[in-house]
């Protein structure tokens, strides 16, 4: 049996783990089949997951309660990333790979020294100078079927990441809009913010989305019940959303940009 | 003469006194309001009252308008489905609030207000529904202030104070048909608009209070902010059951609770 190289990533909240991850993928030689992604205790908000699955269709990406085929198609892969949440423990992953040999790698914020993460990783990344201790309540929502109003998406995003529900360090999201395509929304305190990006996924314009959404936030003092109302508020209709796939449609079919 | 005007006030009693307390300090011969004396804030009676018992000519802003006739407002209205269903919280709440006495002197507004050479309007001549943006084209933007009969047009809505100065006005036109090849120029004098700002919701990135003084000796413009406590104002909206995300936003100055952003959007109301 080979063992293929495994890669176990961690770091604080918005340090640069997936991005660090997507840089390696989008850089290696080695065929998008034969490396695996792992991102655990993510539950059925696996926000990072799908975003690499959009990105790189051809590797393997496996979620919570999928481990054993995770560990079969271990020594098929010829590297694994695995990403480590930043409220998980480090040593969590030990019984899981069942004493193979991995490298532990922490993307750091260049301002943040002798951590834990320094004690246990082989390798340091400098990362984004996030915010490394404000992170201690976690939010996050599936929102699989939901089809976001993206004007309302933006209003929530802009009151979402200035307070207006808490202190946020960290907030990230994968929705579907009018129009039919998944964007994800990125943002880290303290680190410019890129806008919305469109996933490379088709544009879903048949009845409600069946692919994953949902939004993941980190932060102090979140309001959860505003959070969620606000949310709620942002979604389209069902007579909305079907409005919307048949204007976009008939623009496709003229041969309009959209 | 010095005249000081203002525009949407929206129910904000903490904001309106402060201004009124400012332009004590100018010596006005005049003030005018643009509307707007409701909506989003705690105290639309107040406000009403306030401007009632000072006389104050005003005309009619939307959400005046909509207090007395219902909500009927192009898409321009709002921005997204969220700052809809936010509108129409504070619809609601100020339809159940506003007493009859003050509903009958908000239906009694007029759309325009004309005084010499100067004009005063909510919104645009047009519609008080219309944004009458900085960046708007200058040929619309002419038109409207020709159309208002005025020289000087002062507009709100868009709660961001600005003046602008309409110096080029010139429009040649050449008409032809078979016997017929003529053309004609038009040269428009100069022609401002000003934009008060808003004194109760202000969207500027601070949440102080604007409004104007403008000296028609001397065409002088004095765009006035002017702070006060808007925490008085943040807790009367959640005290009286007003989504808390408009005390956010007024403590930011950065409401936008209606379409602000597109400068060729020609209301259709």
């Amino acid at each position: 049996m080979t063992v293929p190289l495994i890669n176990v990533v961690a770091g604080c909240a918005g340090s640069g783990k997936t991005a660090w991850i997507h840089q390696q993928i989008q850089d290696t030689t080695v065929e998008d089949k034969d490396i695996i992604y792992f991102s655990p205790g993510t539950g059925n908000v696996s926000i990072d997951k799908n975003r690499i699955a959009a990105d790189f269709p051809q590797i393997q990406v496996f979620s919570d309660n999928q481990e054993a085929d995770l560990l079969k198609q271990i020594p098929e892969a010829k590297v694994v990333y695995i990403e480590l949440g930043f409220y998980l423990d480090l040593g969590s992953l030990s019984a899981l790979l069942n004493n193979l040999p991995y490298r532990p790698v922490a993307v750091l914020p260049p301002h943040l020294k002798d951590s834990e993460y320094h004690a246990w990783a082989d390798e340091i990344i400098p990362g984004v100078p996030a915010e490394t201790n404000s992170s201690k309540h976690l939010w996050r929502v599936a929102t699989n079927t939901q089809v976001i109003d993206e004007y309302s998406l933006e209003e929530f995003w802009y009151e979402l990441t200035h307070g207006a529900y808490g202190h946020v360090t960290r907030a990230k999201a994968i929705f579907d809009v009018n129009d039919g395509r998944s964007i994800y929304c990125d943002f880290v305190t303290g680190v410019p913010q890129i806008g919305f990006l469109e996933l490379n996924l088709p544009r879903h314009l048949e009845g409600r989305p069946q692919r994953f959404s949902g939004i993941e936030v980190a932060g102090e003092n979140l309001d959860e019940t505003a959070l969620k109302e606000t949310l709620s508020d942002c979604f389209l209709s069902d007579s909305l959303v079907k409005q919307y796939q048949q204007q976009i449609k008939q623009m496709l079919l003229e041969g309009m940009q959209v | 003469m010095k005249v000081a005007v203002m525009s949407c006030i929206h129910g904000n009693i903490e904001a309106l006194d402060a201004v009124l307390l400012d332009i004590d300090k100018y010596k006005t011969e005049k003030i005018f309001c643009l509307g707007d004396l409701v909506g989003y804030g705690p105290y639309p009676n107040q406000v009403v009252e306030k401007i009632r018992s000072l006389n104050i000519p005003t005309c009619a802003g939307c959400w005046d308008e909509d207090v007395v006739e219902g909500l009927n407002a192009c898409d321009c209205s709002y921005p997204s489905m969220l700052a809809e269903k936010r509108g129409l919280i504070a619809h609601e709440w100020t339809n159940k609030q506003i007493t009859p006495e003050n509903r009958d002197f908000l239906a009694q507004l007029p759309h325009i207000i004309q005084e010499d050479n100067l004009a005063f309007v909510h919104g645009s001549p047009h519609s008080n529904h219309e944004y009458l943006l900085p960046e708007l084209d200058a040929f619309v933007a002419l038109e409207r202030v020709i159309s208002s009969g005025a020289d000087v047009l002062f507009c709100g809505h868009t709660h961001a104070p600005y003046y602008r100065n309409l110096d080029s006005g010139k429009l040649k036109i050449r008409v032809e048909s078979k016997n017929l090849s003529e053309e004609k120029s038009f040269t428009a004098n100069l022609k401002k608009i000003i934009n008060a700002g808003s004194v109760g919701e202000p969207r500027h990135g601070r949440p102080n209070a604007t409004y104007v003084i403008y000296d028609t000796d001397n065409q002088e413009v004095i765009l006035r902010e002017v702070a006060y406590d808007y925490q008085k104002t943040c807790t009367a909206i959640v005290e009286n059951g007003l989504p808390p995300i408009f005390a956010w936003r007024l403590a930011r100055g950065i409401e936008f609770a209606e379409r602000a952003d597109d400068p060729s959007h020609v209301c259709t109301r």
